[in-house]
């Protein structure tokens, strides 16, 4: 080959290297101006970005300086311009952060992380006016390896307000729960408390502390109660979403001092979702409702127990409802059970026997038409038959308008003081009889007596005639007559004689020394109030003897009523009875009374005339003078002797022996 | 000679009886009152006693308590108006030795006499 001459195929060579050589930097360049447009693009894009970015977006110097910022950050800062905002402000630290420290700590953070996002603080605008911000910041190197921030900036300030006023009606919320008077509680579903009131620590006798420790209601209620209460959580639970609060249920609460008291909870379950997380609620202290109602139980129940006592029912009947409401006491006294009534007014009538049911509707009557109230008595028969005395008290309710719309009734069984009241009067008649007929008795012995003796002589001068013998046969005849009205006449006064007796009516074995025992107490008062007295010895070992009680008792009642009229006036009253067995006279043994005072005691004059009817000392119309005739009569008809002596006392002593054995002893001679 | 005291507050009876008995052969003493009777009873000393219960000052009961403390052998027939079981059971039981009613009837009384006489001792 020959040098320094190229061939031509060495030259097309070279240029067909050439050629694509520059092919291929026309395509580099293609690209290249491709790349730079699309940086150009890039950048003109990036520029849009960081231009029009709705979130402030800044580079900016550890120093403070502002690098860069975007149409976004100047607006929130409230500066005119980039320009101006770049240039005003030098020391980002102190001018923009309201807490300069803050920017420590984010670059503290940035240092140790790198990257900071969500970094909130506040800054100051231009104009001062304060705004949250959230940063979002990274640290980078410029081409001359100098650290630069750069980030975004967005302005958290209406969150942050809308958080605070959150915050502040929570608080606002917080406090007024806190603070309700009702006991408001959240449990899980193990039982703890997860929150509760001031009330509710209260309630339990724990402090807020307590419960933000750690509390859980097996704590709180009674050993005897947590079985029920879980299963009590399972039912609510059971029963789903309820709105609002179910049926309360009751349990026994314990306070931390160990004191115990019932209260009703309402609760109802707190859901996430649609699983229970727990409960939600309030409790109510039942103690004071507990109180009022055994406080009303009680006075129910002492009215009641009143009623019974005073034997007082009441009825109340409702004109309106045409109910009628009665008491326990009424239907005992009327010897229903409650059960038994129907219960309107009608059916009331109908408890009370028809004699007496117009009594009781004329009383009502009154009590609507007139509105006027009655006292009335009548009878009832009871369903056992028994027949009870009633007093009733009936009285209208009148409302504003003077209607009648209650009428209520009182009504007391009254059968026992009926029942006493016709006995004092029986007794009473009784008395005043037996005075009678015993005065008469004793005027029919006088009588018979002062009859019988001319009856005697005339029958004797008879038969002193018929003996003289010699008489005509009619004469005999008129005697005979005579003799046969002689009998009657002496019949007559037989009857008168009979008639003085006082007829014993029941004889029943009685302990002497009770009778009189019983006998004093009736007296006590009496001798009490005339300052007498009392010395009282009884035979213990007296037996009990065949008398007619009442009639005993008549006896010694007179007696002691005379040694008490008898001391009157005296000085030094004592009255002394006494009770023993002796012999007497023939009778036999003999139950002996003794009643002696120590009054003015018996004159010789007076002493033969004391069994007298109508003898008395006292001034007319003071006693009556039967007393001893009467009890004369009553010891004589026992079969006994009474007669009196004076005592040592300077007043009377009053024997009275009655026998033990009723069959006297008739020794024939 | 059997020796009788009627004792009656009634004059004729006390009259009658003491007219009879003195017809019968008997010697008869009369009184009025129970205090009288007691009285004669302790001068005459009398068989049999014919006593009246119901009498004023002392009563038949207590003269015959009295009769009895003086002489209890001397017979004593009550007479009452009209019998009173108890009264007359009493009488008896104090030691009278019978009882008869009014109107008396004289031969009955005197047989009762004669019984208690031919009772006596000697």
């Amino acid at each position: 080959m020959k040098d320094g001459c190229k061939t031509r195929q060495q030259l097309l060579d070279e240029l067909s290297k050439l050629e694509q050589r520059i092919l291929s930097l026309e395509r580099v360049n293609k690209k290249l101006k491709k790349d730079k447009t699309g940086l150009e693009q890039d950048s003109k894009r990036l520029r849009l970005i960081f231009d029009n970015a709705p979130v402030g977006v800044y580079m900016s110097t550890p120093e403070g300086r502002y690098l860069k910022v975007n149409r976004a950050q100047v607006d929130i800062l409230g500066y005119e311009s980039p320009e101006e905002m770049v240039r005003s402000v030098t020391d980002i630290k102190n001018q923009i952060y309201v807490e300069p420290e803050d920017r420590d700590r984010l670059e503290k953070l940035l240092a140790e992380q790198g990257i900071v996002k969500g970094f909130e603080t506040r800054y100051y605008r231009k104009d001062g006016e304060i705004i949250w911000v959230s940063i979002y910041i990274q640290a980078a190197k410029d081409e001359k390896g100098k650290v630069f921030y750069q980030g975004t900036v967005v302005d958290i300030t209406e969150r942050k307000q809308a958080e605070e006023a959150l915050r502040e009606s929570e608080r606002r919320y917080r406090h007024l729960v806190n603070f309700v008077p009702i006991p408001l509680f959240e449990i899980d579903l193990a039982g703890n408390f997860k929150t509760g009131n001031l009330a509710i620590s209260e309630a339990f006798g724990y402090t807020e502390k307590d419960v933000e420790k750690g509390l859980n209601i097996a704590q709180v209620i009674i050993p005897e109660d947590i079985e029920r209460i879980v299963s009590d959580m399972k039912e609510v639970l059971r029963k789903g979403k309820i709105r609002g609060s179910g049926p309360g249920y009751e349990y026994t609460g314990i306070r931390k001092d160990g004191s115990t008291f019932p209260f009703i909870a309402y609760a109802s379950p707190i859901f996430h979702g649609d699983d229970p997380v727990g409960f939600r609620g309030a409790i109510i202290d039942l103690t004071a409702q507990r109180q009022a109602e055994e406080a009303l139980r009680k006075s129910i129940s002492s009215l009641a127990e009143a009623q019974r006592i005073a034997h007082i029912g009441n009825w109340e009947w409702d004109v309106g409802s045409d109910d009628v409401y009665w008491s326990d006491e009424l239907c005992r006294i009327v010897g229903t059970s409650p059960q038994a009534f129907s219960g309107n007014f009608a059916a009331f009538c109908e408890l009370f026997p028809s004699e007496d049911r117009e009594t009781v509707k004329v009383a009502v009557r009154k009590a609507v038409k007139e509105g006027r109230k009655s006292d009335i008595d009548h009878r009832i028969t009871r369903p056992d038959g028994t027949v009870r005395d009633l007093h009733q008290l009936v009285e209208p309710i009148i409302d504003r308008d003077g209607k009648t719309i209650r009428v209520i009734g009182l009504v007391q069984d009254v059968t026992e003081k009926r029942q006493r009241e016709r006995e004092l009067q029986n007794a009473k008649e009784q008395l005043i009889q037996a005075e009678k007929l015993s005065s008469l008795g004793r005027l029919s012995a006088g009588v018979a007596h002062e009859v019988l003796n001319p009856a005697t002589i005339i029958s004797m001068e008879l038969q002193l005639l018929q003996k003289m013998g010699d008489l005509p046969p009619h004469v005999q005849e008129e005697l005979n007559i005579c003799m046969e009205q002689i009998s009657r006449i002496v019949t007559i006064a037989e009857n008168l004689k009979q008639f003085s007796r006082i007829p014993v009516k029941h004889t029943a074995m009685t302990d002497v020394n009770n009778l009189i025992e019983h006998e004093l107490n009736l007296y006590a008062m009496q001798l009490k109030i005339e300052g007498i007295e009392t010395d009282v010895q009884y035979d213990p070992d007296l037996p009990s003897i065949p008398i007619d009680r009442e009639k005993i008792e008549q006896v010694i009642m007179n007696l002691i009523t005379n040694a008490v009229s008898a001391m009157e006036g005296k000085e030094k009253k004592v009255l002394r009875i006494k009770t023993g067995r002796n012999t007497v006279h023939r009778k036999g043994v003999c139950l002996t009374i003794t009643v002696a005072d120590t009054g003015h005691g018996i004159s010789d004059e007076h002493m033969p005339k004391i069994f007298d009817p109508f003898f008395t000392t006292k001034e007319p119309g003071k006693g009556t003078g039967l007393g001893l005739p009467i009890s004369y009569g009553i010891v004589q008809e026992h079969g006994g002797m009474i007669w009196a002596e004076n005592n040592e006392w300077g007043g009377a002593t009053f024997y009275v022996s009655l026998p033990i054995q009723r069959d006297s002893l008739r020794n024939n001679a | 000679m059997e020796r009788i005291l009627v004792v009656d507050d009634e004059a004729q009876i006390v009259r009658l009886l003491q007219k009879y008995f003195a017809s019968k052969g008997y010697e008869v003493s009369t009184a009025g009152s129970g205090l009288e009777a007691i009285e004669k009873v302790k001068d005459v000393r009398p068989h049999v006693v014919l006593l009246d219960i119901l009498m004023p000052d002392m009563g038949g009961i207590d003269t015959l308590k009295e009769i009895k403390k003086i002489d209890p052998q001397i017979g004593v027939i009550m007479i009452t108006a009209v019998i009173d079981e108890e009264i007359a059971r009493r009488a008896l039981e104090l030691g009278a030795d019978d009882y008869i009613t009014k109107p008396i009837d004289f031969d009955y009384l005197e047989t009762c006499v004669m019984v208690k006489l031919a009772q006596l001792p000697g």
